[in-house]
């Protein structure tokens, strides 16, 4: 089965992973010594327009689970770990067919550090560096009446990925923006090695209301304006560049985001403004998100 | 009402929609020639059965790996008394007599000699069994016990290459007719696998006559007429022996309208020509086997949807013996089914 990797689906199981205000990407805000945040995000990507004869539409289900604890003040350590469905359907002679696997995806381990910060009253910058290993905890083998699964279907890449980026974050009483830039170095296994991911992200939130600060406030609402620029090289099938993969989007995101003392709960949809693929790839339509936070 | 007033009664009807004259007279016409089609004798829009039908008589295999087990068969062909079977899911074929018991199988998953990659639809014929692999883009000939005699075809688009073969036939000169699945052609090779001219545009969809919307399977006449499975555009397209576009059929005008009526078809995923003349088509999302006769002229319909005897999940072949006999590929239900003709 030939079939083009799907650039996105794999940067759903990274979901962002801080306590602050993003919804896609990371931040910089400190975790609190001793402090757990549990994370959870419901994601739905949609992949349709094939270039190709075959037709497909790819739909992906990602509900990625973050645990951040923070081990000092300045070191928060991650862990998060995917559920994935993902259902490629396709035209063949014995009519549309499914393709596709479901269960827990790799599990990606990282730690942050906050490197430098700027206080003022009301108003605080952070910079902190993060380095992490994608784990290949998924299953990488899955196979049905077509053979073995294409790779970019498979829940795990089979592969032990390290990965690096920096965060910066300027928050202040009304608004809050983050950015982060990141690169994972993707490594060989099955005789595949899914193309290095580089991405950088921007985050604005604003908060909506209540327009004035005060006591006894339940709540803030904020509006979210994110941008997310990815880059894929080309995926390496026994050694050579497969012309069907890598590429440049550039994701566009509205949303929004309910803050109380306790717990977040968030909405997002990143919709394309860019994308420039290899070949027969797939391209994305939109990725929804839904989530919440709970902070113990 | 008279038809005068009828006549003048849409009339009117058409005039408070915003048409003008000129066309609600083109609309009222088109509407006549729609209607004398749909209801004259020779182009009847909803046929009846024209033959008794047949008679389930038994079936065989059940899903597995085994011997006489299935996972997904797809295509069968007939020859020395011996059914041909392509388990694609298991990428071998399995040999059996014409009730059924099995006599042996072949070929493994692989891209090498007498190795398959998802065996489709086949043709049998003096000791050579010719089987389109979907996963290998190619036509492999192997000899009745599974020995690699040659093959023909690679990936790509150009003449003599394949982007999933479906469907293969021989006509009385050996010519090899190969249904290029993603392709949207159909290509025509010599008896040494020499590509010789296709049907249809490659890479391009088409609904006009000629043209094919994913073709999977093919046939040959007695006459040396070529049909082909025109699957996703729902209807069935014959070509003379030199090329030329003769005649189709499936649903109103073989424009790529589907239904369940006879002689409308939902996705035409296998086509099979009989001794006499006749054709099999198996008609896949409706799930039964329709027969037609050369012409097109709707026969009859074998089978509904279920898991019971005489029951298909969405065929994909069929074939049938000298006396008349009719064996299905039951797709879904992993088994081949075995029919009479009933007198």
């Amino acid at each position: 089965m030939k079939t083009g990797p799907y650039i996105l689906a794999l940067a759903l199981a990274a979901p962002a992973t801080s306590s602050a205000g993003p919804i896609t990407t990371n931040t910089a805000l400190p975790i609190h010594d001793g402090e757990l945040i549990v994370r959870a995000q419901g994601k739905l990507l949609r992949a349709t327009g094939d270039p190709g004869p075959r037709d497909r539409d790819l739909t992906v289900w990602a509900v990625p689970t973050v645990l951040v604890y923070g081990a000092t003040a300045k070191l928060a350590l991650f862990s998060v770990i995917p559920y994935l469905d993902k259902d490629l359907e396709l035209t063949t002679p014995e009519g549309r067919t499914s393709r596709g696997d479901s269960g827990l995806g790799d599990l990606r381990l990282f730690a942050r550090y906050s490197a430098a910060q700027w206080d003022s009253p009301g108003e605080t910058l952070r910079l902190a560096p993060f380095i992490g290993l994608e784990v290949p905890s998924g299953r990488d083998d899955k196979s049905d009446a077509f053979g073995k699964l294409p790779q970019p279907l498979q829940l795990g890449s089979g592969s032990w990925d390290p990965f690096l980026g920096l965060v910066f974050t300027w928050q202040t009483l009304a608004w809050e923006f983050d950015s982060s830039i990141s690169y994972d170095f993707k490594t060989e296994a099955n005789d595949f090695e899914v193309g290095d991911l580089a991405r950088l992200d921007l985050s604005f939130q604003y908060r909506l209301w209540p327009r004035d600060l005060g006591e006894g406030v339940p709540g803030f609402l904020y509006l979210v304006a994110e941008s997310n620029l990815l880059w894929q090289d080309r995926n390496q099938i026994s050694g050579s560049s497969d012309s069907n993969s890598g590429g440049t989007t550039w994701l566009l995101t509205p949303g929004l985001q309910y803050i109380t003392r306790r717990f977040i709960l968030e909405g997002a949809v990143q919709l394309p403004a860019v994308q420039r693929l290899g070949g027969s790839t797939l391209e994305t339509d939109l990725i929804a998100t839904t989530g919440f936070r709970v902070n113990f | 009402m008279s038809r005068e007033n009828s006549s003048a009664g849409s009339f009117v009807r058409l005039k408070r929609l915003g048409l003008s004259a000129g066309c609600r007279r083109k609309f009222l016409a088109g509407a006549a020639l729609v209607l004398t089609c749909a209801t004259s004798a020779n182009y009847s829009w909803f046929p009846s059965a024209k033959e008794p039908g047949y008679r389930f008589t038994k079936s065989w295999g059940s899903t597995g790996s085994a011997q006489g087990e299935f996972l997904q068969p797809i295509g069968i062909a007939i020859d020395d008394n011996q059914l041909f079977v392509s388990d694609a899911g298991n990428n071998r074929i399995q040999v059996f007599d014409l009730d059924g018991n099995f006599l042996r199988e072949f070929g493994r998953k692989g891209d090498g000699a007498g190795e398959l990659g998802r065996p489709m639809h086949l043709a049998a014929r003096a000791g050579k069994l010719y089987v389109a692999e979907y996963l290998n883009d190619r036509v492999q000939v192997l000899s009745f016990d599974g020995q690699a005699l040659s093959a023909f075809g690679a990936s790509g688009v150009g003449p003599g290459q394949f982007d999933a073969p479906g469907g293969v036939a021989l006509d009385a000169a050996g010519n090899v007719y190969v249904a290029d699945f993603y392709n949207q052609r159909v290509q025509v090779f010599d008896p040494e696998g020499r590509f010789l001219r296709q049907h249809g545009t490659t890479g391009e969809k088409g609904i006009r006559a000629g043209r094919f919307n994913y073709p999977t399977d093919t046939a040959v006449l007695p006459t040396g007429e070529l049909v082909v499975a025109d699957a996703y555009n729902d209807r069935i397209q014959v070509f003379a022996t030199d090329g030329t576009f003769l005649r189709k059929w499936g649903g109103p005008f073989a424009l790529n309208i589907s239904g369940h009526w006879p002689g409308w078809f939902r996705t035409a995923t296998g086509v099979d020509a009989a001794p006499d003349g006749s054709v099999f088509v198996a008609d896949f999302y409706n799930h039964r086997i329709q027969k037609f006769t050369g012409d097109g002229e709707f026969l009859v319909a074998v089978g509904t949807h279920g898991t019971a005897r005489g029951q298909f999940e969405r065929p994909t072949d069929m074939t049938v013996d000298n006396t008349g006999n009719l064996y299905v590929v039951d797709f879904g239900n992993d088994r081949i089914q075995k029919f009479r003709p009933q007198r």
